[in-house]
Parts: structure tokens; sequence; C-alpha cells
């Protein structure tokens, strides 16, 4: 059979939800409500389309954050201001520099899950990881959202201009050292791994293409957070790249890069590696690499060339993949349908970085190796409690009780790794952190002589700014004056638990009104995980939901007490099933 | 060859991975099964002499090596650091030419107690002044031109044992497992605290039990899910064990609060409860120090002195001195010339410590020469598999060649009556 082939071109092949939950799955973020049904029931072109030609559908996508205006440091070191001030106006700069991350994290979490232009997104963080530039490094959080638009709005589009735009980008001139680079010094930091990781693959080039493909890029550099020429810093002499010879330029070593067949063939192993599943038959990378470069190394006809095709779809394929925390924490957002997603936008943030994926922090320019090594004990509990978190965050009939602080309390206290400290209600101390594994919260000052991609350390957003950021809200929302200290203390955990109320259990299960507890455990397994579970699981689940009603009788949904319907999805979201797609 | 170890108990694992689906209706039953399904408690190791453990510390950042043992008498020393020297008058000196950083006074009293050898001029080849990398290299242990997956320790783990993995063999203090750990079968943990490390019940029935049935299931027709269940397995059964062996633990002994000391706190707990792991992990970061640095060195020197002295005070208090070594390490020291911002940029060689009742105490490796600098940087004069190769076969009593691709010259690490059996220095 011809894997690469058009399912349309295979008569045993059905179009069905199973087929239409795989594409939710890899060419999104995971199946909202109402939509397999939807996509199920379209040609599997049509559905196909849905996703690659999304520049069709509204950007319905929240608006971007507002971040803090760029800075000029070398205006505040040459001013005349002492070296104390100077270090306070630096370090309030890297405060509003970081809460700008913590936006941006936020944003693109939303926007993940609630675009309607679930692919767009989805290639957006293939780039990210591809293109690998940490926030570590690049600080102004401005630089940081240019190349996730670049990202964005071309992730489809020419893969030669997206190169020459993300090489251009001042996050990448400044993450892989090209600024610093000049025809006297050459840094041969970009041109190594735009060879090794961007285009080519290891193998594909020797040391010399490295040495003078660095000396083509000289001249390339920034000025106050734009690309800028320095034809005085550029080498106009001759160089011999992969077998050309000419007074290259940067431009021109695009251009010979993304030429050589062996680019389309790493380019299109990735991207079926990121969406299909790994160790990729040859024919179907020589069938894509084919289309790419037939296509002028055009990324959509490739795209949709392998979500139409029948390897895309065989059964070694599905649920092969572990998700990654992106994957995961956008598909709770999208499929528990979730309240006050800015709050709980904030805390998934903060979860991910936990689980190993702190969106525009990359560990280092190869980007995060994904698969199982998203997976570890501490990782996967976290993933776990992360779940949990999202379903109980609140309990309805909180005054009395001290369920919801409780839970977020530990919940973030099992994602920091640090000991409950029983009743304190301050989480300052909670959220400040300890040592992370290289610099705690350190500030981390570009070393000169880092050779750099070659980065800085993976350091990670300070939680402290993003608790500040939470309490500012809670302070924000609540009136404690005149209450008694009980009853302050009572709205506390009220306003604490409906800032994170993700997830209204009565509300999501009005639809299985009239079901018996069988029926709506094959719904919600059909809803979250996809394949049958076992006798054993279902069993079990049975039992929770189904506690005080007789077997085969339609389950009182809206009679069951609340924490029986959330215990349900809570145990069916922290399985070994919700954690593949 | 399956070597008969008590790591790799395929045995017990698979019992208690039953266990799993049929006790778990009893809270720590499965804890308290596991540890009574063991012959003969969890230090013994059959191989092995004695029931040895191996406590790394890793200092992150790239520890400053010439503000930590300094070369007190060495002008070059003085002249390279006009506002960041410490003073010869302030220094803890440990011989006519070298001396401690003021603030590792408790570490003095180590070393004065013979409680400490210090191998000065640690690095490797062609050194890389990328935190990423050099750490990377650290872990995996390999020539600085190669690119290595496995860590170090993951190959003794998986060198030592032919059937399953233990997993709490190996224990990572904090929310990441070291590459170091990284092997084929798998083993190493990381937790921070005893208590959070685990599920956390949600409401009603969302409990913990229930929580164990769900994920109880081999999955033969799913690689994914398989491998994902035996972590779920892993993690579960080991945030038991540690919280059952956390609680023998009986204290008495004064740390300071902040988070490397409890960190180390923990593994004098995990110790103490003879939990079955022989190398724990703990870091401590924050050396990266290119700016100002007097002041925040120091406070982690007093950080890092006072935690590692209350940890050996507290392993000697439970008797457990003898089978404890503890090994410190950074990705690398830093520049000798201090920069403009009043701190010192990425360098290569740096001293480690070795601390414990059996280490050879005194000095070890040679002093680079700081007029003998290669483009700004100290020489290394040993290399750090060296001093790993040393551990594994004076402390660990195993070849080191298999584990770290070819032979280093063994350094006289441990004291030669507690150097593990058959092991010859040459």
């Amino acid at each position: 059979m011809n894997l690469l082939a058009p399912v349309s071109s295979d008569p045993g092949f059905a179009w069905n939800e199973k087929t239409a939950r795989h594409l939710l799955n890899r060419a999104g973020f995971g199946v909202p409500p109402g939509a397999m049904a939807k996509l199920a029931a379209m040609s599997p072109d049509q559905a196909v389309a849905a996703f690659v030609d999304f520049d069709r559908l509204p950007d319905v996508g929240p608006e971007p954050p507002e971040l803090p205006q760029r800075v000029d440091y070398k205006e505040i070191y040459q001013s005349k201001k002492s070296e104390m001030e100077k270090r306070q106006i630096r370090q309030e700069v890297r405060r509003k520099e970081r809460e700008g991350m913590v936006d941006l994290q936020v944003w693109w979490i939303q926007r993940m899950a609630k675009s309607q232009r679930p692919l767009q997104e989805k290639m957006t963080l293939f780039w990210h990881g591809h293109f690998a530039t940490s926030a570590q490094k690049v600080q102004d959080p401005n630089d940081n959202f240019e190349l996730n638009e670049v990202f964005r709005n071309q992730g489809t589009g020419n893969f030669r201009e997206l190169v020459r735009a993300v090489g251009k980008s001042p996050a990448m001139l400044r993450y892989l050292d090209q600024q610093q680079s000049s025809n006297k010094k050459p840094n041969e930091n970009w041109a190594r791994e735009l060879m090794e990781l961007f285009t080519l693959g290891i193998g594909n080039y020797t040391e010399q293409d490295i040495k003078e493909a660095a000396r083509a890029f000289t001249g390339w550099t920034q000025r106050a957070g734009e690309y800028y020429y320095a034809p005085r810093r550029h080498d106009d002499g001759n160089k011999t790249i992969l077998g050309s010879a000419g007074p290259y330029d940067g431009d021109d070593v695009v251009d010979i890069v993304t030429g050589k067949p062996a680019c389309a063939q790493f380019i299109c192993t990735k991207l079926w590696k990121y969406f299909a599943y790994d160790e990729p038959e040859p024919e179907v990378i020589a069938g894509l690499a084919d289309t790419f470069r037939k296509h002028d190394g055009n990324i959509k006809p490739v795209l949709r060339q392998m979500f139409l095709s029948r390897a895309f779809y065989q059964e070694k394929a599905y649920f092969s993949q572990v998700k990654s925390p992106a994957q995961l924490v956008a598909g709770l957002l999208v499929q528990l349908d979730a309240e006050d997603e800015d709050q709980v936008a904030q805390i998934a943030a903060y979860a991910m970085r936990a689980m190993g994926q702190s969106l525009f922090y990359p560990p280092n320019v190869k980007g995060w190796d994904g698969g199982r090594a998203w997976i570890n004990t501490n990782t996967l509990l976290v993933r776990y409690n992360f779940s949990n978190f999202m379903v109980s965050g609140v309990v309805p009939d909180l005054r009395g009780t001290q369920g919801a602080g409780n839970v977020r309390r530990q919940f973030l206290m099992a994602a920091m790794g640090k000991k409950d400290d029983g009743d304190k209600m301050s989480s300052d101390n909670m959220m400040s952190g300890g040592d992370n594994m290289m610099g705690g919260d350190r500030d981390d000052d570009d070393s000169p002589d880092t050779p750099a991609g070659q980065d800085a350390m993976p350091k990670d957003i300070p939680a402290r700014t993003f608790y500040n950021k939470l309490r500012e809200r809670r302070d924000k929302a609540r009136q404690y004056k005149g209450m008694s200290k009980e009853e302050r203390r009572e709205q506390f955990m009220l306003d604490q638990a409906m800032e994170i109320a993700p997830f209204e259990a009565r509300k999501f299960f009005v639809k299985h009104k009239g079901k018996t507890a069988e029926e709506i455990i094959v719904d919600l397994e059909n809803y979250f995980i996809g394949f049958a579970l076992s006798d054993s699981q279902r069993s079990r689940l049975k039992t929770v939901i189904g506690q005080s009603v007789a077997d085969g009788k339609p389950v009182p949904v809206e009679r069951m007490a609340e924490e029986d319907l959330r215990a349900t999805v809570q145990l069916m979201l922290s399985t070994v099933d919700y954690q593949v797609c | 060859m399956s070597k008969d170890c008590l790591l790799c108990t395929r045995r017990e694992f698979l019992q208690a991975t039953s266990l799993l689906a049929v006790g778990a209706a009893m809270p720590g039953f499965l804890a308290r099964s596991v540890a009574a399904a063991t012959p003969a408690g969890f230090g013994a190791i059959p191989g092995f002499k004695d029931d040895r453990i191996l406590v790394v510390i890793q200092l992150g950042g790239g520890n400053d090596g010439l503000n930590t043992v300094i070369p007190y008498t060495d002008d070059a020393y003085y002249g390279s650091r006009p506002s960041i020297a410490l003073q010869k008058k302030e220094v803890l000196r440990l011989t006519d030419e070298i001396g401690l950083h003021p603030n590792l006074g408790p570490l003095k009293n180590l070393a004065d107690a013979g409680k400490m050898t210090l191998i000065e001029g640690v690095g490797y080849p062609n050194p890389n002044r990328s935190h990423f990398r050099s750490m990377e290299i650290w872990h995996t242990a390999t020539d600085s031109n190669k690119y290595g997956k496995h860590g170090w320790i993951g190959r003794y783990l998986d060198n030592q044992c032919g059937g399953e993995a233990e997993p709490v063999a190996g224990v990572a203090m904090g929310g990441e497992r070291p590459q170091a750990f990284e092997g084929d079968k798998g083993f190493g943990v990381a937790f921070q605290d005893p208590e959070s490390f685990g599920w956390t019940d949600g409401q009603g029935e969302a409990k913990e039990q229930n929580f164990r049935m769900m994920n109880a299931s081999y999955r033969p027709d799913n690689n994914t899910l398989d491998f994902l269940r035996k972590v779920t397995t892993n993690a579960v059964l080991s945030s038991d064990r540690v919280k059952e062996v956390s609680k023998k633990y009986k204290g008495g002994i004064d740390y300071p609060g902040d988070a490397f000391a409890v960190s180390l706190k923990t593994v004098a707990k995990m110790i103490a409860g003879n939990l079955p792991t022989r190398i724990y992990y703990v870091t401590l970061g924050g050396f990266d120090t290119h700016a100002n640095q007097l002041g925040s060195h120091g406070g982690l020197m007093e950080r890092f002195a006072k935690g590692v002295a209350a940890f050996q005070k507290d392993i000697e208090a439970q008797g457990n001195a003898d089978r404890v070594l503890t090994l410190t390490f950074s990705e690398f020291g830093r520049r000798v010339q201090e920069n403009a911002s009043g701190g010192t940029d990425h360098g290569t060689a740096a001293p480690m410590f070795m601390i414990g009742n059996t280490v050879n105490a005194g000095l070890a490796g040679r002093r680079p020469i700081l007029t003998d600098l290669d483009n700004g940087d100290l020489k290394y004069t040993t290399d750090f598999r060296s001093v790993y190769g040393s551990v594994l076969e004076q402390w660990l009593g195993t070849e080191s060649a298999p584990i770290l691709g070819r032979e280093f010259p063994q350094i006289e690490l441990v004291k030669a009556k507690h150097a593990a059996k058959g092991h010859v220095i040459s």
C-alpha cells in the first residue's frame, strides 16, 4: 500500500469519530465538546482543511498582553546615577520583564486552548521547540513575543523565508550570539546550529562549511530590537559553502542551506515525528520531502498531505504519543470547559514548569526532547495532581469546610516540591521557591564570554512573580473589612476557591441526564480517553459515580453529590490512559 | 549474566506491582508488605562487603573555586582580583599556601577532624564554558566533544544489576531527575519532600486507593501505556516507601532552614530509615556569580558548609558515618581575572571536596598555576573522571572502566582500611 496516498483513495477507509479525534489531538490540542461529531460528519478533505486552511477562520484568540517597553541598558549604565541606583533600576526592569514573560505564557496557553485555529498554535509550538530560544537569555519579552509571532504568522508558509525571518529576529540574534559576530571575529554559533539543528542535521555539512557560513553571516546584527545589517562588520570575501563558491552573505547561505535535499528530509522527518509517530517509514519521508521541494519549501502542502495520508491513520499511530505538558494542559482547559480561564491559565503556566515545559524557556538550543522524556516519577505525579486540581479546585459548599484551599495548596506544594506547612495562609514562602537545578531566582547576567547556545542555564520564572500576580487579583476581589477572624478565614477560602473554580461538574454532567452509570462511564471514556478502559477501571468508576444507585437504573445526575461527579472525572483523568493521545 | 543484587529485586517488584491492585484498600499495607518481602532489610547488598552510600552535591551555576579554596600567598591571585580577593588574614588556613573561604568554618572543622579531602584543579580537556553543556559533560562523563545520553550514575546502577530496576536505587532531591541518573533500566526517582511526593487526594472517592486501582493493570498492547504504568508504579511505590522510611527518623540534629539543608536532612532521614538507595543527589544553585559576587558567594559558602556539617553530624549520630561518603562538584570554576562588575565569568578547573569518616583526608590533585593560564583560564590537572573512577572502585567497589568508557588514573581517596575489597591502588 502506498502509505502517503490519500485516505480517500482507500475504499476500505472509514472517516469517523475515531479518525476525527486523532486529527483533533494531533493537529490541535485535544477534543473540545462537540467537535468530534462535527468533524466526523465532514469529508476527510474538509476536515483537514478546517485545520490546515486556518487563515480562512477568524482569529478569536485573546489579544496579546501589554508588554513593558524596551529598555536600553546602555543608557542606564552610561548615566551618571550611582551604582546602587543603577542596580535598582536594573532589578526593576528585570522584574517587569519577568512579569511580561508570565503574561506571555498565560496568553499563549489561552490561545492554545481557545483559538479556532489550533494548528496555527500547534505549529507555533513546533517551531518554538525547533528554533529554540530561551527567555533565560533573551530577557526582553518583546523579543520573545515577536519571534513567537513569526512562528504564528509564517509557520505554515515558506520554510526558507521562515529561516530568514528567524535568523533576523532579535531573539535569535541574541540567543546564538550572532549580534556579536564580526568579520574580525566571526561567531560560529548561529551558523553551526542553523546547519546542525535547524535545517540539515549532523552529517550533512562539514566544520569548514560552518566556518565559511559564519563569515557570510557577519554583519547580521540588531539595534534597539530591530534587525540591522552592519556592512562594515561584514566579511565580503569569497566563501565556499556546501560545494558552492561566491562572495556570499547571510541571505545567500539561507538559500543554499534550505535548497539542499537534506533539508527537506530533515524538516519532514521532524514534522512527522511531531504530528504522527516516531520512526517513520522511509517512503513516507521521501514522499513528503518531494512535496516540500515541489512546493518550493512551503509547509502547508506537506501538512495537508500528512493529515490526509493513510500512514497518518494507521493503527499504530493512534494513542502512541505521550502528551506534552502543553498538550495535556491545553487539552484539559479545552475538555473541562474551564471557567475563569485567566486564573486557571496562570496556574497552568506554573504547573507546566513543574511538568518540564516552561513556555519560552526551553532547556537549550535543542528544544525539548519530548516523548517519554516528559515523564519521570515527579513530573508524572505533578500531571496527575494537576488534573486533579483542575477538577476539584472548589468545593460547592465551601463554608465550614477547608477543602478547596487545601487542595490548591497541596497541589502547589506538590508542584513546588515543598512541604505543606499546615494552616499558614500566606503562600509567600511556598512560592518563593527553593533552589532549582542551577540558579534559584538569581538574575543571570549575560556572560560576555559564554559561548552561548551554549546558553545560560535553564532557569525558570521566579515563582514569586507568579504568586504576586495571583495575590494581587485576590486582594482586589476580597473585602475583609469588619469581619471576624473566622469570617475572614472563610471569605479567604471562598475567594481562593472562586478564583480557581475551573470545572463545573453539574453543568458538565447535565447532558448525561437519564443515563445509567455504565452509559455515563462510556460517554466519559469516549470524550476524555478515546479507547476502551479495562473492565476493572470501568467498574471502579461505576462504583464511584453510582454509589447510591441501583445497577442498570438511570443515575439521577441532578441529585447526585457533586463530589461524586467530580471524583469520577478526576479518576478518569488521573490515569496513564489520559497521558497519551 | 544476572547478578544477584538487591538493587534489582525483580521478584519484589513484581510482587509489589500486583499488590497495587489487591492491597490498595489498605493504606500503608503496600509499603509494609514490600518491606517484609525483602530478605535482609534494605541496606545490605550482596557482592558488597557493606552497604555504602554516595551523596553527590552539585553546586549549580559554576562555583568560583579560587574564592572557595584561596591561594592566599599567591600574588597572582590578588593581582587578578583587586576587588573580590579574600584577604590573607580572613581565610581559614589549610596549609601554608591555601585556605578556605572564611564562611567555610564548619568545613574547616571537618578538615581538622580528618574528614575531608580536597581535590584541586579538577576539570577536563577542551573545557566548555556553557553551563548546560559543561553540566552535561559532568553528568555523562563523556569527552567534551562527544555527546552521551546516559549518565555515569545510571551506568553504574545499570551495571550492578541484571534484572528489573529498583527505582529508589538513586534518589535526587528536587523536581528534576539529573541526567547523571539516565540509564537503560530507569533507576532513580526525583522528589523534594517525602510528605508531598505522591498522589493528592481529591474530593469524595478521588482517593489514593482508587487512583492506584485505575492504574494497576498491565498494558501489553501499548508500549507507551505500559511505560507510563511502570513509572506510575515506581512513583507510587517510592512515595510509599519514602513516607514510610521518613517516619523512622528520630531527628535531634539542628539543620539550617534553607532548602539545601532541608534536602540534606531529607537524605539523612532516608539513610536512617534504610531506604535501599546507593546514590543521593542534592543541588545547591546560585553560583553563577557574574556580578557583585562577594556577598552572594559568601552566603552560598555559608549555606554549603553549614548544611554539609549538619548532615555529617547527623549520620554520625545515626551510626551510619562509615557507610556514607559525600562528593561535591560544579560544572566549572570561574575565570581567574575578576570582571568589571565585581564578579567572575565562566571558567574551567575547580576544586572538589570529599567528606566523610572514611576519606583519605588531606590534599589530592594538583593546584593549577595562576600564572600559567589558557586564555585566561586555569589549566586542569586532574580529570574529573579520575575522581569518579576512584570513587567507583574504592568506595563502591566496582570496576570503573565499563562505566567511564576507559581507565582513568586512580587517586587514593578512600582510607586503605575502608577501601572496597579487592581494590588495589596502583
